[in-house]
This record gives structure tokens, C-alpha cells and sequence, in this order.
């Protein structure tokens, strides 16, 4: 039998420890701000499709970020697609309540400002905490700092793995750190729903001015993280309802479909080398299932990071649910050199190599395509 | 000419001194603990694990970025550069999993912490030393 999730009197709880803590004369409050920067800029160098695709990208193109509509396209060194700069704020009201929000510009949106995080923190205990708001799903590895681009070695994440329509969510989480014999645990259980109002992901499908919501309900999930010395490891699942409006037709929203996604990630360190493998499985009614992985090959050299990721992704269509037509399929080779200018920057230049096995649509409006990018990450 | 050659040396042992410095992991001495291992250490200074072996709460203090020990401490127990370390902190500060431990000036600063703070943990150069405060690893 479904159960319900009791989130009225949930969100009644949080909304008074809340007001409780604005009560507080504002000299207790502790405010601190962070913040990150992208500089990036790449050129399209290959590519066999020619022109104007069907959604109004220039190509040869080629994806960088499948949730912000990130497209380096045809004709000249781009800027926009892969810089960003981003704000985060914290309010700490005292040892166990916080508050953090983080806003992020992005040239992929012209520059207008995302608020991506606004989510209070309650510490139970020292190693388990309460957050509620609006946080990033934690699909993969670097998911919920994929804006962030010193915390990861790629200049941009692997489209391949990192690409979905809906990258937040509303709603609460449980952080529970702890130990199984040597191996440090964290484990995060999430729930909540996300609506994205004219969606930049279905930008790439259906127009890139198109406009399509896009709503994931009733998430549900939780991930589970072990390290230990040099080893980590991370096995997520999350299933959710998700449907869609299309806006500038008219129609309402399609029929909820269920969904569901199973993660995993592998990340050894051992001496100078970095080696991460990621997978993604999924059960999607509304048209099969998908895979997505990656594996990644690395080598400090004092400052340097040089690197090597192969990434896959396969639509998996059911002909009986979705039109074999548009299945996509393709693999990307990067090669990355990543330079460490401080404590708290790096420069990088990267590669990408995009072979594509798709079906017809996906086939002739992207194809292969190759680019080379280079950036500057900081962050303060 | 063997004058000079003997002030060069002294320099030179002078000037490489804080490079030579060797970093012990401290707490209180009237802490209930006595020894850490390097795994343990390392979870509790990346955000890992916020409690000690026994179960109860620990509080990790660390060195300014700059400071030779806090590099000497990471290369030898958490196994990081500055700039590892920092891209690691990122990751756990903008995905809301964890924040840095506070850092103090010097291990003077880290000392007097350790001892008016039971379960507080820091690392100092073991010529400071005292009484006051217990040895749980010399990395």
C-alpha cells in the first residue's frame, strides 16, 4: 500500500524552529559568503552536421551541459556556455541552525541569476542533520557542485552521464554520517518535487525558444557514500513521478509516469593517480530506460592533472511508449589538462571527442562533433 | 673562508627551519583519549566522522592555508595538497555536506583551544609540546 508522506505537519515543524530563530536579535546571527567562478571559452573544430539544426542551434554544436541548454555552436571562440559565477550566503543562527542560499549566473542563461539553493540546516546531533528547502539532486558524484568547476577535474562534467531535465528539488533530506568498521558512511535520504518552468533542457529537443515545463513529483531516494583511505564509493536510487506541458501548444500536462534511477560511483586515489568510474540505470515509463557511464584515468605531476574520460550514454525506447526514431546514443572521448595556480584556482583546457550511434532525429541535428575549450576556476 | 661556509649553513638551517618542523596531533591532557590512528585523524579532519572512537562529539582545529605544518599535516594523513584539499572543501560546502574545520593563527592559538576545549583536536610542532596537552599521533 503507498504510503503518505506526512508533509503538512513536516513543514509546519520546520516553519517554526524557523520563525523561532528570526526572533534572534541579528547580532547573534553569523553571516559568511563564499563564492565560485568559470571563465571559459571553446571552439567547435569538427563536426558533420552543417547549418541550422531543427532547434535553432548553429552547428557543427556540440552539448556541454544538457540541463542549463549549454551549446558551443558553429562559428567563432564561444563564451557562454561553460562560464558561470556563483554566490553562496550562510546564516548561522547558532551550533546547530543554519541558513544558505546560492545564486548562479550563467552564460548558457545570458547571465540571468538562478537561485539553485535556499535550504535551512538543523543539526540533531554531531552527525546527523536536518535540511530543508531547495537543494540539487545528488544523481551522481559531483552532481550537486556541477556548477562549481575547481571542485572537479573535467572542465565541463561528461554530458553523457551529467545530463537530465531536472538537476534541483523542493523539499527535505537526512544526513547521517558514521562508520562500518574502518569505512567512513554518509548516508543522505531525500525527498521533495521539483517544477521547472520553461525548461532549458527541452530547449535541445523541441526548439530553443520552445517552451516546456517540466515537473519530477514525489521524489523520493537517498544515496549512500563509503571511503576509506583511498577508496570511495557511492550507490544512489531515487524514483519519482515526472510528466510534462507543453507551454506554447496549449496542452496540458501529459500523464504522470513513473521513474526510476539507480547510480553508482567508483573514485580511487591511490598515490598520484585518479581513477572514477560512474554508472546510471534507469526505468522511465514514459519511454524505457536509459544507461549512462564513465570512466576516468589520472595522473598528478606535482601541479599538473592530466586526464582521460571515456562517457557513454543509451536511450533505451520501447517502441510501444516512445518512437524508436528519436532514440539517442553516443560516446564522448575527453582529454583534460588541468593546472593547479593556487590553492583556490586552476586553469584547464580540455578535449572532446563526440562520436555519435543515434537514431535518426538526434543523428542529423547534433552528430559527431569536436571541441576544445580552455577556463579558468576559481574560487573565493 | 671557513667562516663563511659555516654562517652560509646556518642560514641556510635557519631559513629551511619551518620546513624541517615536525607536526604531532594533540589533545587535552586531561582527554580521555590517548592515541588516533591516521584513519581516524583523516575522517575527523575532512569532515568524515564528527565523533571520536569512544562516541563522543570532536572538534578538529585547523592551521592558516599558508602554515608549512598544516601542509606537512595533510601530505601525511589525509593525503592531500592545499589545492586537493581546498577543491575538496568546496565540494562538501556548495553541496551543503560539510564545512571546513575553524582555523587558528599558530600552535600556540591551537593549543590554547585543545586545552580550555575538551575533545578539541589540532596538530602543532612537537617542540611545543608541553604538559598541557597529550600526543595522540606524530605522523
Amino acid at each position: 500500500m503507498r504510503q503518505t508522506i506526512p508533509y503538512r505537519a513536516i513543514i509546519m515543524k520546520l516553519a517554526f524552529i524557523a520563525v523561532a530563530s528570526w526572533t534572534l536579535p541579528v547580532s547573534a546571527v553569523e553571516f559568511s559568503g563564499t563564492g565560485f567562478l568559470t571563465i571559459a571559452a571553446g571552439k567547435i573544430i569538427g563536426g558533420n552536421v552543417k547549418g541550422m539544426n531543427e532547434t535553432g542551434y548553429n552547428c557543427p554544436c556540440q552539448i556541454s551541459d544538457y540541463s542549463q541548454a549549454a551549446v558551443y555552436e558553429d562559428g567563432g571562440v564561444k563564451f557562454g556556455p561553460d562560464s558561470k559565477l556563483g554566490f553562496q550566503g550562510q546564516a548561522t543562527i547558532n551550533d546547530n541552525l543554519s541558513f544558505t542560499a546560492q545564486v548562479v549566473s550563467r552564460g548558457a542563461q545570458n547571465g540571468k541569476g538562478d537561485l539553485e539553493w535556499a535550504y535551512g540546516s538543523y543539526a540533531l546531533t554531531p552527525s546527523t542533520t536536518l535540511q530543508f528547502g531547495r537543494k540539487r539532486l545528488p544523481l551522481f558524484y559531483y552532481s550537486e557542485t556541477q556548477d562549481v568547476g575547481f571542485s572537479f577535474p573535467w572542465l565541463h562534467l561528461p554530458p553523457q552521464t551529467y545530463g537530465w531535465e531536472a538537476v534541483n528539488y523542493n523539499g527535505m533530506n537526512l544526513l547521517h554520517k558514521d562508520h562500518l568498521g574502518s569505512w567512513a558512511t554518509t548516508l543522505n535520504a531525500f525527498v521533495g518535487t521539483e517544477l521547472r518552468k520553461n525548461d532549458p533542457y527541452q530547449y535541445l529537443y523541441s526548439g530553443k525558444h520552445y517552451r516546456i515545463d517540466t515537473e519530477w513529483s514525489d521524489i523520493i531516494g537517498a544515496e549512500y557514500l563509503l571511503s576509506q583511505d583511498w577508496i570511495e564509493g557511492r550507490v544512489m536510487y531515487m524514483k519519482s513521478n515526472t510528466r510534462n506541458k507543453d507551454v506554447d501548444s496549449g496542452n496540458g500536462w501529459s500523464p504522470k509516469k513513473r521513474q526510476q534511477l539507480f547510480g553508482a560511483s567508483l573514485v580511487l586515489t591511490p598515490g598520484d593517480w585518479l581513477i572514477m568510474s560512474e554508472i546510471l540505470l534507469t526505468n522511465r515509463k514514459a519511454y524505457g530506460g536509459d544507461f549512462a557511464g564513465s570512466f576516468s584515468v589520472g595522473h598528478h605531476f606535482d601541479k599538473w592533472l592530466p586526464m582521460v574520460t571515456i562517457a557513454k550514454y543509451r536511450q533505451m525506447v520501447d517502441a510501444d511508449k516512445s518512437d524508436p526514431f528519436l532514440m539517442e546514443h553516443h560516446t564522448n572521448l575527453s582529454l583534460v589538462l588541468r593546472y593547479d595556480l593556487t590553492s583556490s584556482s586552476d586553469i584547464k583546457v580540455q578535449y572532446d571527442n563526440w562520436r555519435d550511434q543515434s537514431a535518426p532525429w538526434f543523428s542529423s541535428n547534433y552528430g559527431y562533433s569536436r571541441l576544445i575549450t580552455v577556463s579558468y576556476d576559481m574560487v573565493f | 673562508m671557513k667562516k663563511w661556509t659555516s654562517l652560509c649553513f646556518l642560514c641556510l638551517v635557519l631559513t629551511s627551519a619551518p620546513l624541517l618542523a615536525d607536526v604531532v596531533v594533540i589533545i587535552g591532557a586531561k582527554a580521555t583519549t590517548s592515541t588516533l590512528d591516521k584513519q581516524v585523524l583523516s575522517d575527523i579532519f575532512l569532515g568524515k566522522s564528527a565523533t571520536l572512537p569512544n562516541g563522543e562529539a570532536v572538534v578538529p582545529v585547523e592551521q592558516k592555508e599558508d602554515s608549512p605544518l598544516r601542509e606537512e599535516f595533510h601530505t601525511k594523513v589525509t593525503n592531500k595538497s592545499s589545492n586537493q584539499l581546498r577543491a575538496y572543501w568546496s565540494k562538501q560546502i556548495f553541496s551543503g555536506k560539510g564545512k571546513p574545520p575553524k582555523e587558528v593563527a599558530d600552535s600556540a592559538a591551537v593549543k590554547q583551544l585543545v586545552v580550555t576545549n575538551p575533545n578539541t583536536i589540532g596538530y602543532i610542532d612537537k617542540a611545543a609540546v608541553d604538559d598541557s596537552v597529550k600526543v595522540l599521533l606524530a605522523p
